[in-house]
């Protein structure tokens, strides 16, 4: 029965867990393999390496939140489940990133949508960055077993109105629209997700895979930073961690050395390339960390003539593809057309506004829709995505430079969402940039969209899909790892994340990372054990 | 040994001799009106000083304190009174950010705490408590509608916080409208007085 946290029965049952903040903590650890992220990647390896009979030892720098910390509070959601407190930007601060930070990473707080890798995707990797066994013969059936393990099916009951209005809108225009597959058990359609699932319907690695791995006998050490690698002859000898309190601190008097035979970084599209750069791993062709892509997000809101209460409700339900491939792969910018929900402090912080226009259109809430734009990043030239690099504290920043490419794509998003919340009876519509207005009417949306100015920090952009970094292929002149996620220059360190794409996904990453990751991560376990 | 380097920059509020650099360079640049860059003051720009990490600090400064309650009102449209919760929740928040965007803030606040920048920067002639309405109005509009991303940047950190500190808090969410919890989840466990 849902109401069984399967953390509170491991806790109970004598689960190994140990929080680098604390006094017990121990200084050193071994494990057959070591696995740095509790993410969608880490949480996977960790499922099919603990099954496979290996010890397998899972770190995290976040806490160990679960279903009794899961109040739906927004703001403790922020600090204790976001990186940097939901902070996050690029490095010029014009993109806002949100990322997960506990165990479980971004999927204990992700919106549960599940899509396979696209095909024309899969085949782009396959053309240009040579990946093996890529295609979707390949892949079906590790996605077939990720659906089944984290139960994926299409959203069966009624969208909330908030994914109404893109399903009323994009019908109306005549738009192929479709049901999101969602990665739920028993969901009680509250729209919580994105603070923790508060009935673990949610089939996140939080109650699935890692309560897998524990029960076959995995440890956990939660709160502790890795900081680097010690690399000694072409191999991971072990790797240091620093303990990171619940307050966002390091405390550098409190550290832990692990040591094992392979080692997973799974620490997603940042946090990986930052551990292997603070490390220093061979990198002769300088590839780590580039090749960030982000999915950028542009939004409108709407107010609509009933409320849409778009805080209440399975988050995302509603999606079309119309506009995603229909240059093709390689031509102008493509985006899928999602729904976000709106809770009051994400509502307060996307709005970009201040004074009567802030409290008018905070006022309204329950009647704003929102309409999103995922752009499809890095499968054009004149889209190399961004470069993870380091501070000189050694902390992780993205630049992602903005171009008149990605600019088109913003503008037809814009316009394009603007005509669907239109067509679904909006009374007002106003693209998130700092320069628009209320528009009335498509025609007025029309003409004042086309005259808004793009550029970084009056569009509004967002991003909760980082992906690449560590690039997968087999040469290693144009990739960190092979097509398994083996390190090309490492021999017994592997990649297992959102890193190793080669351009973004064009749809929710979750499902491509669970899928591949099952394929690389058995494929691991068969070289460990054999 | 290399953990060491992934300590932080200082809290730039700490001591006036760190931040002096910073208040130079932006000074020099704002007088250039040089196009922003990534290696701009407050924005992931914290010079090279590798260091023990920044030790906590969830209290406003007195200086800081008083931006906030001038600048809350005005970013709420609402009274003094209703806006201090949210300048009490600022100090811990803003604590809680991590070290790379704290001390970005930390930058951004000392530059509109300081005199002689506050007046280059923000137009602000005197202190904030002293400041008019429309002082502070036309301060928010410049840096909304300014051509310096790096304005607009400083304008969304600043708004984004006191909004979300504001909005996000029980006690205002009528202010959005916003219900509140779904009843049924006052079944779960988390919400018994003793839990399951
Ligand atoms: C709000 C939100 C909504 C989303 N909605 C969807 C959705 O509906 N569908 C979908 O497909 N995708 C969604 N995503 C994205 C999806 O969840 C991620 O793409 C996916 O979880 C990435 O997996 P990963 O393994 O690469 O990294 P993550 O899941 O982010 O995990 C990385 C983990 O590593 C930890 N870590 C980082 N650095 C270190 C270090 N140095 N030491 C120790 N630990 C470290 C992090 O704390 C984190 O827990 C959403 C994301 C967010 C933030
Ligand atoms: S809609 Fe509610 S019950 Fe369903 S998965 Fe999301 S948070 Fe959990």
């Amino acid at each position: 029965m849902s109401l069984q946290d399967p953390i509170e029965k491991g806790l109970m049952s004598g689960w190994r867990i140990d929080d680098l903040t604390r006094d017990d903590a121990p200084a050193l650890l071994e494990a057959d393999v070591v696995i740095v992220g509790t993410g969608a990647g880490g949480g996977t390896a960790a499922e099919i390496l603990s099954r496979a009979g290996l010890s397998v030892l899972m770190i995290e720098e976040g806490g160990l939140h679960h279903q009794k910390d899961f109040k739906l509070d927004e703001l403790w959601a922020f600090g204790n489940l976001y990186q940097e407190a939901n902070s996050r930007t690029t490095a010029d601060a014009a993109i806002s990133i949100l990322q997960g930070k506990s165990v479980g990473g971004s999927t204990t707080i992700n919106w549960t949508s599940s899509f396979r890798t696209p095909e024309p995707t899969l085949n782009y990797w396959k053309q240009q960055f040579g990946v093996l066994d890529i295609d979707s013969a390949n892949m079906a059936p590790w996605f077939q077993d990720r659906e089944n393990r984290l139960n994926i099916a299409p959203w069966a009951a009624e969208p909330n109105a908030n994914n109404s209005v893109l399903q009323n809108g994009g019908r109306q225009l005549g738009w192929n629209i479709k049901a999101i597959p969602r990665n739920v058990k028993a969901c009680w359609n509250l729209g919580y997700c994105g603070f923790g699932c508060p009935t673990n319907a949610k089939q996140s690695m939080l109650v699935t895979s890692i309560p897998d791995a524990m029960n076959a006998g995995g440890r956990l050490l939660t709160r502790a930073s890795v900081s680097q690698l010690l690399i000694e002859q072409g191999q991971i000898a072990g790797l240091d961690c620093v303990a990171l309190d619940a307050g966002n601190h390091l405390r550098p008097s409190r550290q832990c050395r692990v040591k094992g035979r392979h080692y997973i970084l799974s620490a997603g599209a940042i946090g990986s390339p930052a551990i292997l750069l603070r490390s220093e791993a061979p990198d002769p062709y300088g590839l780590t960390g580039k090749r960030t892509f982000l999915h950028p997000v542009v939004a409108n809101i709407a107010e609509m003539p009933e409320k849409v209460d778009p805080f209440y409700g399975a988050p995302q339900s509603i999606y079309t593809d119309e506009f995603n491939w229909r240059d093709g792969n390689e031509g102008k910018l493509g985006f899928k057309l999602e729904v976000p929900p709106l809770h009051p402090a994400m509502a307060a912080g996307v709005l970009g506004m201040h004074g009567e226009d802030l409290r008018q259109n905070m006022e309204r809430l329950p009647y704003i829709n929102s309409v999103l734009a995922l752009m499809r990043d890095g499968f054009h030239e004149e889209s190399p995505g961004g470069e993870v690099k380091l501070k000189d504290n050694g902390r992780p920043v993205v630049d992602y430079p903005l171009n008149d490419y990605l600019w088109d794509g913003v503008r037809e998003a814009y316009l394009q969402m603007a005509e669907c919340q239109f067509a679904a009876g909006a009374k007002r519509v106003r693209p998130l940039h700092l320069d628009s207005g209320d528009y009335r009417s498509w025609s007025e949306a029309r003409e004042a969209i086309r005259d808004l100015p793009l550029k970084a920090h009056r569009v509004r952009l967002f991003s909760a899909h980082v992906m690449g970094g560590c690039t997968m292929g087999e040469n290693s002149r144009t990739s960190v790892v092979n097509s398994f996620g083996r390190h090309h220059h490492l021999n017994n360190l592997s990649v297992m994340d959102g890193s190793v794409f080669p351009t973004s996904i064009g749809a929710n990453p979750q499902l491509s990372i669970y899928g591949l990751v099952a394929r690389n991560a058995s494929r691991l376990a068969a070289e460990l054990t054999g | 040994m290399k953990a060491i380097s992934m300590v932080s920059c200082p809290p730039a509020t700490a001591t006036s001799s760190t931040s002096g650099l910073s208040r130079r360079t932006f000074l020099k640049r704002t007088a250039m009106a040089s196009a922003v860059t990534a290696s701009v003051p407050w924005i992931h720009g914290c010079a090279s000083r590798p260091m023990e990490a920044m030790p906590a600090q969830p209290d406003l400064s007195d200086d800081q304190r008083q931006l906030f309650l001038a600048l809350a009102p005005v970013i709420l449209h609402r009274s003094p009174e209703e806006s201090e919760p949210v300048v009490d929740r600022m100090g811990l928040a803003i604590d809680s950010l991590g070290d790379l965007n704290r001390s970005q803030f930390d930058e951004l606040l000392a530059l509109l705490t300081f005199a002689p920048t506050r007046v280059a920067i923000a137009g602000v002639w005197p202190a904030w408590e002293d400041a008019s309405q429309k002082d502070k109005e036309e301060f928010l509009e410049d840096w909304r509608s300014s051509s310096l991303g790096l304005l607009n940047a400083g304008y969304i950190g600043l708004t984004k916080l006191t909004a979300a500190l504001h909005y996000g808090h029980p006690e205002n969410f009528e202010h959005s409208g916003y219900p509140g919890l779904p009843v049924a989840v006052q079944s779960l466990p988390q919400f018994q007085e003793s839990p399951v």
